[in-house]
């Protein structure tokens, strides 16, 4: 019997392609894979959470309620203000809206769930009159009204949810390490029917719109001042022109008038603002 | 979760520069051991030559271990999830068994055979069970190598 011993091709056993090729479509497919189904969880995660009723609501946000505030002047001026705006804006009676005030220097202003609004040292201080502070507490009431605490919160909730099963990593429990009682990240479009919104509020109470967009202007000032640490508030908020530009039209259409003498704050309100 | 990020971009670039020069330093060498042991038939067959009363029968075998790169094994877990061949480990497999062969040829020649057998391979994979840590193949080839006996004068 005569065997050969031919000289075999190279490369017969192995695929051509550079690794490198197969490495980017891999991982550009994975990515991809990932934001759509993140994308898609949060979609469902949020419409699901909108159907929770604002009772249910309340009771999550009681688990994390913290110690009752003093009742200093300010607060009872800011949650009578909120009031006020409430009734403006025809909040339905279980909706109750409670304003905490944090004194520190930070310029940002935010609403959670329950009808929980925080309220910063740092940003009332440079609000000119009522009205631009009654534009921000009406904007944050909004996001109570329109449900958006409770919608970031089941968008959050889905998704990391989502990240865990897929990904097997379970640092965080499903509502997120921090609690609750911390800023939401809310979309540009919830921020924009906020907007829409609150400033029909300060119509309402007011009788015209005068010194309400003052709060846009503080808002846009301090992020020019400082570039580099935009305010929080401005993070995930639609650039402050086209807020601007949007709201000036909401005027326009509905004629409201905005010339008018505005509103002051309270003679004792900065001194209220620096009382410990 | 920034520093694991980097960690691992780290380990993709070290892994895959290291690892591909020492696949191709591989590949150059079994090329050329290749050719030089070539001229040694190794076959499958388990049926012995008409003449096989001249040959003495000797088990031969070679046996090798390679492990891969962060890159590879990276790119295999992204070919786990997506399925298709797992193309990063083609080129494993090939250079173990290639290798496993090339040190079976040259235990049978340090023994002056003149063809190998019956040749098999048992592919083992190491370090299943401890998770994604290391990832290295076991591939054995053995056979049955034939060497000629001396020639005997009969009166």
């Amino acid at each position: 019997m005569k065997y050969e011993t031919p000289k075999i091709p190279e490369g017969i056993n192995t695929t051509a392609t550079h690794p490198l090729k197969t490495f980017s479509v891999l991982i550009i497919g994975l990515l991809v894979v990932l934001l759509v189904s993140a994308w898609l969880l949060g979609i469902g995660g949020g419409y699901l959470a909108s159907k929770i009723p604002y009772e249910q609501e309340k009771r999550l946000a009681e688990t994390y309620q913290e110690a009752v505030a003093p009742q200093t002047e300010l607060l009872v001026y800011l949650q009578q203000l909120a009031d006020r705006v409430a009734v403006a804006m025809k909040l339905d009676e279980s909706m109750k809206i409670t304003i905490h005030y944090v004194a520190e220097p930070v310029d940002n202003a935010f609403a959670t769930i329950g009808g929980n609004i925080f309220l910063y040292k740092g940003l009332l201080e440079k609000l000119p009159n009522e009205n631009a502070l009654s534009m921000l507490i009406a904007h944050e009431i909004a996001h109570v009204v329109n449900r958006d605490p409770i919608v970031s919160v089941g968008q959050n909730a889905a998704i990391s949810m989502g990240m865990m099963l897929l990904l097997g990593n379970a640092d965080k429990g499903i509502l997120g390490s921090t609690g609750l009682l911390t800023q939401m990240n809310f979309s540009r479009d919830m921020e924009s029917h906020a907007d829409e919104r609150g400033l029909t509020a300060v119509e309402r109470l007011y009788g015209h719109v005068g010194g309400a967009l003052g709060l846009y202007q503080v808002l846009e000032s301090i992020s020019h001042a400082e570039p580099l640490s935009q305010p929080e508030f401005f993070s995930t908020h639609p650039e402050s022109d086209t807020r601007l530009k949007d709201l000036a039209g909401l005027i326009a259409k509905n004629e409201w008038r905005n010339k008018l003498e505005v509103t002051p704050l309270p003679d004792a309100f900065s001194a209220w603002l620096s009382k410990r | 979760m920034t520093f694991q990020i980097i960690w691992v971009l780290v380990l993709l670039i070290v892994g895959y520069f290291i690892g591909s020069y020492l696949e191709r330093k591989h590949y150059k060498s079994i090329i050329q051991r290749e050719e030089e042991l070539r001229a040694l038939p190794v076959v499958a067959s388990k049926l012995l030559p008409p003449d096989g009363d001249r040959y003495n029968q000797v088990l031969v075998m070679g046996n090798v271990t390679i492990s891969v790169d962060y890159f590879k094994r990276f790119l295999a877990t992204l070919h786990n999830f997506f399925g298709g061949r797992v193309t990063s480990y083609e080129t494993l497999l090939d250079r173990a068994r290639r290798e496993a062969i090339l040190r079976m040829k040259a235990e049978a020649l340090s023994k002056h055979a003149s063809l190998v057998l019956n040749v098999k391979y048992e592919t083992a994979s190491i370090y299943k069970g401890s998770g994604s840590n290391i990832g290295s193949v076991e591939v054995l080839a053995y056979g049955t190598a034939m060497i000629p006996k001396a020639p005997s004068y009969e009166i």
